[in-house]
C-alpha cells in the first residue's frame, strides 16, 4: 500500500514535469510562429500550425491534429471594431477555434496589432491531473498567448 | 507462527517509517520544482511582453501636425483614448491579453520616449515623455509616468548610463533619433509560500528605436509626463535648442 502511494507520488512529479516542459516549448514555438506572421511569411492557418508544430511537434504528440489557434489582427484592442480575443472555456477549448484573420502589415498612419492564442489539449487525460493543476490554468489544455504589432 | 507475523509486521513498519521520512523531502522537491519552473516561465513571458509593447508603440505613425519652424512634425500617441482608438492604455490592454494564462493584476508597464534634439561638447537638448500603466483585475489605467524617470530615460537611451558625458551614443546619436524604452514589472504571487517564502518582483526592460524618425518628425505622447516643450524642433543641422 505504501508502494502504491509512493508510485502515485512519483507519477504526479513526472506528469507535472512533462506538462511544464510542453508548456515552455509551446510558448517558444508560438513566439517564433508569431514572428513569422508579423513579417508576413505566414499568411494562412495551416501555415501557422505547420510553423508551430515544426518546433512543438518534436516534443508533443498529435500536434497538427490537436492544436487550436486564433490569430486576429486589428487597429486597436478595444472598442466594437477592435480585436476580439477568443474565449477559453473550462474544458480547454478556444472559441471561435482555428480562426486566422489574415492581418495586414502596418502602414503609415495605420498601425496594425496582432493577438495570437494557441491551445493544446493534452493527449492523455491522466496528464491533465485533477482540476488542471498541471496545466496551471484550471483546464486540461495548455494555453499560450502573444500580443504584438505587425511589422510595417 | 508468532515469530513469522512479528517479523512481517516489523518489515512493514520499517517501510512505513522510511516512507514517512522521505515523503516530506519529495513533497518539497515537487513543490519547489513547480514554483521555480513557473517563476521562470513568468519571467520569459514578461520579457516577451516588454518587447512586444515596445514594438506596438514603435509602429505608431499617425497623421503629423506641424511643429515650430514650419517643417517639423509631431506624431501624437495619447496616454488614454476613446475605445477603438490606439493609445498607451489600449496597448496595455493588448499586453494583458498576451500575458494569458497568467493573471495580469499587479502588472505595471512604463513607456518612455526620448528624442535627441541637438548635442554639443557639453550639453544635449532632448524631448522626453513617459506614461505608466497599472493593471487591476484585467483592466489598465494609464497616467503621466514617473517610474522610469525622464532624466534616467535619456541616460538609458544615450548609452551614458551614469549621466551625460558630452557625447551621446547608444540609441540616440544624431538629432531626431528617438528611443522607446519599456519597463514591465510584476510581483510573482507564488503557490504555497513553502519553497519561495518571499514574493519576488520581476522586471524586464526593452529598447527599440522609433523607425519613422527623420530630422522632421518625432513621436510625442499627450497626457504623459513631458520634459521640455512638446514641440518638434530638431533638425539635421544639429542647431536646435529647446
Amino acid at each position: 500500500m505504501i508502494g502504491v502511494a509512493f508510485f502515485v507520488f512519483i507519477f504526479a512529479i513526472l506528469t507535472v514535469s512533462i506538462d511544464q516542459f510542453w508548456q515552455m516549448t509551446l510558448d517558444d514555438a508560438v513566439r517564433n510562429a508569431t514572428r513569422q506572421v508579423q513579417i508576413g511569411n505566414v499568411t494562412t492557418g495551416p501555415q501557422f500550425v505547420s510553423s508551430i508544430c515544426k518546433e512543438f511537434g518534436l516534443a508533443a504528440p498529435y500536434c497538427s491534429n490537436n492544436l487550436q489557434y486564433s490569430v486576429v489582427g486589428g487597429s486597436a484592442f478595444s472598442g466594437a471594431s477592435g480585436i476580439s480575443p477568443a474565449a477559453f472555456s473550462a474544458s480547454g477549448t478556444l472559441s471561435p477555434g482555428n480562426q486566422f484573420n489574415t492581418p495586414s502589415l502596418s502602414a503609415t498612419g495605420s498601425p496594425q496589432f496582432l493577438l495570437v492564442q494557441v491551445a493544446y489539449p493534452l493527449p492523455f487525460r491522466a496528464l491533465a491531473v485533477s482540476g488542471g493543476v498541471a496545466t496551471e490554468n484550471g483546464t486540461p489544455s495548455l494555453l499560450s498567448s502573444v500580443a504584438t504589432a505587425m511589422e510595417p | 507462527m508468532r515469530r513469522f507475523w512479528s517479523r512481517r509486521l516489523g518489515r512493514r513498519g520499517v517501510a512505513a517509517v522510511e516512507f514517512a521520512l522521505v515523503m516530506p523531502v519529495l513533497l518539497v522537491m515537487f513543490i519547489g520544482t513547480v514554483e521555480v519552473l513557473t517563476l521562470y516561465r513568468m519571467e520569459a513571458k514578461l520579457n516577451a511582453l516588454a518587447m512586444n509593447v515596445a514594438e506596438m508603440v514603435a509602429v505608431e505613425d499617425q497623421a503629423t501636425t506641424t511643429g515650430t519652424g514650419g517643417n517639423n512634425g509631431i506624431t501624437t500617441l495619447a496616454a488614454s483614448g476613446a475605445a477603438g482608438t490606439t493609445s498607451l492604455n489600449d496597448i496595455c490592454n493588448g499586453a494583458v491579453l498576451g500575458l494569458r494564462p497568467f493573471p495580469a493584476s499587479g502588472l505595471t508597464v512604463a513607456v518612455a520616449g526620448v528624442t535627441l534634439e541637438s548635442q554639443t561638447a557639453s550639453t544635449a537638448a532632448y524631448d522626453a515623455w513617459e506614461g505608466d500603466s497599472t493593471v487591476s483585475g484585467s483592466a489598465c489605467t494609464t497616467t503621466a509616468g514617473v517610474k522610469i524617470g525622464l532624466v534616467n530615460a535619456f541616460n538609458l537611451a544615450a548609452g551614458a548610463g551614469k549621466g551625460f558625458t558630452g557625447s551621446t551614443s547608444g540609441m540616440i546619436e544624431v538629432p531626431c533619433d528617438e528611443a522607446i524604452i519599456v519597463q514591465a514589472s510584476m510581483t510573482y504571487p507564488g503557490f504555497t509560500g513553502i519553497v519561495l517564502t518571499s514574493k519576488p518582483t520581476l522586471t524586464q526592460t526593452a529598447y527599440v528605436r522609433w523607425p519613422y524618425a527623420t530630422p522632421k518628425t518625432e513621436l510625442q505622447c499627450s497626457g504623459c509626463t513631458v520634459s521640455n516643450a512638446a514641440t518638434q524642433v530638431c533638425n539635421n543641422n544639429n542647431s536646435a535648442t529647446n
